[in-house]
């Protein structure tokens, strides 16, 4: 968090000019409007240096592919099988109405099965809201019984519903930054440009919104809309968290409309819109996207919180908050407190690495005082 | 100091006007009732108006029948007749609808339709007189049967305002009500009602100066006579029920009143910004009245005090803690910079930094008082809960506080005031708390007061998973049952607090940091 509008920190260089490797080479950006952003190629090199943020961002890619690939890893039908000579792939995504009523354990194990037949299974043979048989609630963690990570107090296998889960808290996730992350730059670089009354308007606004904490806007919006789903949850969070991103860009764009090259190119005669897109935007899209990350993590948090409380996405829906929710109420059940408190642990700290990261990439002239967290881990 | 003090605080005002207005936005998120237009049809074929009345007050208790922001029209008693009269002289499909509007604002409505009488057309004046059948009624007068006949009402309500029309003057009700509450008698308050719902505003004001019950009792069957709504404070009644009931009245009046009363000029003016769905509300809102609780149609106010009090400790305790902790963490790890333990220190921060509060607060709670705690409510002293909820709450501001402090210390340290210190053969530890620190606590005390939003949304999550009874825990319960004026009021609530914090850091920082508070008033006096 930036302590104040008028903090006494020294004026940092622009990003762009005098940077080590290929940035200084490049010819001045207004003569090379094709080339990449140096900001962003010095970024990349600095990110790529970190050990901490290379971890990092293969464990977010990893639960990226776990997102994806959450039927293969844990459904209730079969990746491909074959049933009295017809052939079924994918049936664990697309549900064909003739396998209704059957699972994975019947195909396999199936004694009137035709020459022939066979079923590959998912790693976790049962779907995240399948109900285990036998009506057994509360199973602890064993490989025997085919729960990994044990069972709910519904009965539902805890590791298919922490993998569908991702899912669900990447999705909702990514969107809702993409949002917020989008509009706030566009509006922080509108106010910072323009300033005068855009400005103020916004940045009062900026401040109005700052002063409601999101997770109580959020809740009091579900309460009180008719319907509350994904979507307007997705809204309030974006409605709040925009500010964040405003506010830096806004104080990047006026930082880099003072640099020689956009006097330069006004002199040119560069229309103002010519300079906000050529020769600002690039400079200050590292520090949009280094919003995202913590952007994603601050909703992924968000999004949790509520679901522990059972007010968030539809109660039905595989959540992590869920599961921790569910285990308010179970208090012997040490495995629905861990796994996915882990799950969300790990996905906060990765995102939270990569935005550090991205931050410190950002200015690679920052003292190590300065630096974040990532610099003194990633050493 | 004063001056930037006073600056800052003015600052402040337009960030909550916003907020007034995001929160009141909010309450249009809620389901409206539907529209008056959509049932007046099925009012006037069944000629049945008690549906139709009872949405029109659920309307207009929410305000809903007057615009948002801006109302370039008001509509008084006096707008609200001649326009009433205007639709049943037009005749048509709402000519039913607007004879009922005008028989139940009644007297009010008189002076403005019966001296107009004799202007309108002979057929439509027998349709007007008739509509005020049920204003004759209230008032006991005429006979039933001829006030249904056009002609006969006609000569009814011409006589009437001959004999009458001085009646229909301010100073005359408010002597009427004055007497009424003197020397109260039934004759006297039947002198009352000839005048209607005319004499409703010095009513229901009388109820708030008087505390003799006789004429409470007295005044309250007036009102609730001309109006038709059974809200009467009996002479047995207990002196808490006498004053719900005459609080309800004035409630009733406020959202009312503009039916009732006419506007003049200045009036007229004020009521575009006033007699808005947002002017209501604000106005209401900033004079404390926070209205009832949905769930329990208890005072919203008192209860939001009650609970504050445990929410504030476990926000302002954890925020405290977590500054006398981050500060010698911070101090520590500068000094002992680039060795492990400064590394270590790092990894533990930063985990603190990312770990969900709820999920800290559950492994707090399973640490430190078994399993059992896990459930909400039931088991552990209440004391240790609220150690672990302020000690929750303290690791999550942890992280945010000593590297702040700790990147101040390196900063500082750095300065030549300093190294000369050190260069005098102060010792190294002497330097980092006596020189250094001094100046390295201003950022940090600035950041804290900044955490206290942060903290205070943490606080109603933490207060769910140790069974705290403060306002978060209340708040959920609110969600849960949909009682959206709780709700406004935490959000109000939240807002205001939260602004305040800011402006108290700021202040704070510039009563630290006298520098900043001559770059502000720099930059102030050369913006103006």
């Amino acid at each position: 968090m930036r302590p104040s509008a008028y903090d006494l920190k020294p004026v940092k260089s622009p990003p762009s000019s005098d940077l080590p490797g290929g940035g200084a080479n490049e010819p001045p950006e207004s003569l090379n409007v094709r080339s990449r952003p140096a900001a962003l190629l010095v970024a990349q090199a600095q990110f790529a240096q970190s050990r901490l943020a290379r971890a990092s961002a293969v464990t977010l890619a990893f639960m990226l592919l776990v997102a994806i690939f959450a039927d293969v890893l844990a459904a209730d039908l079969p990746i491909l099988c074959r049933v009295h000579g017809s052939l079924y792939v994918m049936a664990n995504v697309t549900h064909p109405a003739a396998l209704e009523g059957s699972d994975c354990h019947a195909l396999a194990a199936s004694k009137d099965r035709a020459p022939g037949d066979f079923a590959l299974c998912p790693v976790v043979r049962f779907g995240p809201n399948t109900a285990a048989a036998g009506g057994e609630t509360l199973v602890a963690p064993s490989f025997a019984a085919g729960h990994p990570f044990g069972t709910d107090a519904k009965g539902r296998d805890v590791f298919a519903r922490i993998v569908h889960g991702t899912r669900t808290s990447l999705t909702f996730g990514l969107l809702t930054a993409l949002a917020f992350v989008t509009v706030g730059a566009i509006l922080g670089a509108f106010a910072g440009f323009f300033g005068g009354l855009l400005d103020a308007v916004v940045t009062r606004l900026v401040e109005t919104l700052a002063s409601l904490p999101t997770l109580i806007l959020v809740l009091v919006v579900q309460a009180l809309t008719a319907k509350p789903s994904a979507l307007t949850m997705l809204l309030t969070i974006a409605a709040t968290r925009w500010t964040e991103v405003t506010r830096i860009i806004r104080a990047e764009v006026i930082f880099a409309s003072a640099q020689d090259y956009v006097v330069a190119a006004r002199a040119l005669g560069a229309s103002p819109t010519r300079i906000l897109w050529k020769h600002i935007l690039p400079n200050v899209l590292v520090p949009a996207l280094a919003a995202a990350p913590f952007g994603v993590a601050a909703v992924l948090l968000i999004e949790a919180a509520m679901d522990f409380l059972s007010l968030g996405i539809a109660p039905t829906t595989p959540s992590w908050g869920e599961i921790l929710g569910e285990a308010r109420f179970r208090p012997g059940a040490w495995w629905l407190l861990v796994f996915p408190g882990v799950s969300l642990f790990a996905s906060l700290v990765a995102l939270n690495l990569v935005g550090e990261a991205l931050r410190d990439a950002l200015d690679p002239r920052l003292r190590d005082e300065e630096a974040g967290f990532g610099r003194q881990l990633g050493g | 100091m004063l001056r930037y003090t006073l600056r800052r605080l003015l600052w402040a005002i337009p960030t909550l006007f916003g907020a007034s207005i995001i929160v009141f936005l909010l309450t249009t998120l809620l389901p409206e009732p539907p529209t008056l237009a959509s049932i007046a049809a099925v009012a006037v074929t069944s000629g049945d108006f008690t549906e139709y009345d009872r949405l029109e007050d659920e309307r207009s208790t929410r305000f809903l029948e007057i615009p948002r922001f801006l109302n370039p029209r008001p509509v008084d008693v006096r707008t609200l007749a001649e326009t009433s009269v205007a639709t049943i002289v037009r005749g048509g499909a709402d000519a039913p609808v607007a004879a009922h509007t005008l028989g139940r604002i009644g007297g009010a409505a008189l002076p403005y339709v019966l001296p107009e009488l004799d202007g309108l057309p002979a057929d439509v004046r027998g349709r007007v007189a008739v509509a005020l059948a049920p204003v004759a009624a209230r008032m006991k007068l005429g006979n039933p049967d001829d006030l249904a006949k056009p002609d006969r009402a006609v000569t009814f309500w011409t006589h009437f305002w001959e004999d009458r029309a001085l009646d229909f003057t301010e100073p005359s009700v408010r002597r009427a009500v004055r007497r009424l509450v003197h020397f109260g008698s039934d004759l006297r308050e039947d002198d009352i009602l000839l005048a209607d719902t005319f004499a409703l505003e010095p009513v229901i004001d009388a109820m708030a100066t008087t505390t003799d019950r006789v004429a409470i009792e007295r005044l309250t069957r007036v009102a609730a006579h001309v109006t038709g709504r059974g809200l009467v404070a009996t002479l047995d009644a207990t002196e808490s029920a006498r004053r719900r009931v005459v609080a309800e009245w004035h409630e009733w009046w406020y959202v009312h009143a503009m039916d009732y009363i006419a506007l003049d000029g200045a009036e007229r003016v004020a009521a575009t910004i006033g007699d808005t769905r947002y002017g209501k509300w604000a106005a209401r809102v900033g004079s404390g009245q926070l209205g009832v609780s949905a769930r329990d149609g208890e005072p919203i106010a008192p209860k939001l005090a009650s609970r504050m009090g445990v929410t504030m400790l476990v926000t302002v305790a954890s925020m405290l803690a977590s500054f006398a902790v981050a500060v010698p963490i911070g101090v520590f790890s500068a000094w002992r910079r680039g060795h492990a333990i400064d590394t270590a220190i790092a990894v533990v921060l930063f985990a603190l930094y990312s770990m969900p509060t709820f999920w800290s607060a559950m492994l707090l709670a399973r640490i430190f008082t078994g399993a059992d705690a896990l459930v909400a409510a039931r088991v552990g002293a209440s004391d240790l809960r609220m150690v672990l909820a302020i000690m929750t709450l303290t690791l999550a501001s942890l992280a945010t506080l000593s590297r702040q402090q700790r990147s101040a210390m390196l900063e500082v340290v750095r300065q030549d005031y300093v190294r000369t210190a050190r260069a005098k053969g102060v010792p190294a530890i002497r330097v980092m708390v006596v020189h250094a620190l001094r100046n390295a606590l201003v950022p940090t005390v600035t950041l804290a007061s900044l955490q206290l939003p942060a903290l205070f949304g943490g606080a109603f999550v933490v207060e769910e998973v140790f069974g705290l009874q403060g306002l978060g825990y209340e708040t959920l319960r609110a969600v849960e049952a949909h009682d959206a004026p709780w709700l406004m009021a935490t959000i109000l609530l939240t807002a205001g607090g939260t602004t305040l914090a800011l402006v108290l850091s700021d202040i704070l920082h510039a009563l630290l940091d006298p520098r900043v508070r001559e770059t502000y008033v720099r930059r102030q006096g050369a913006a103006a």
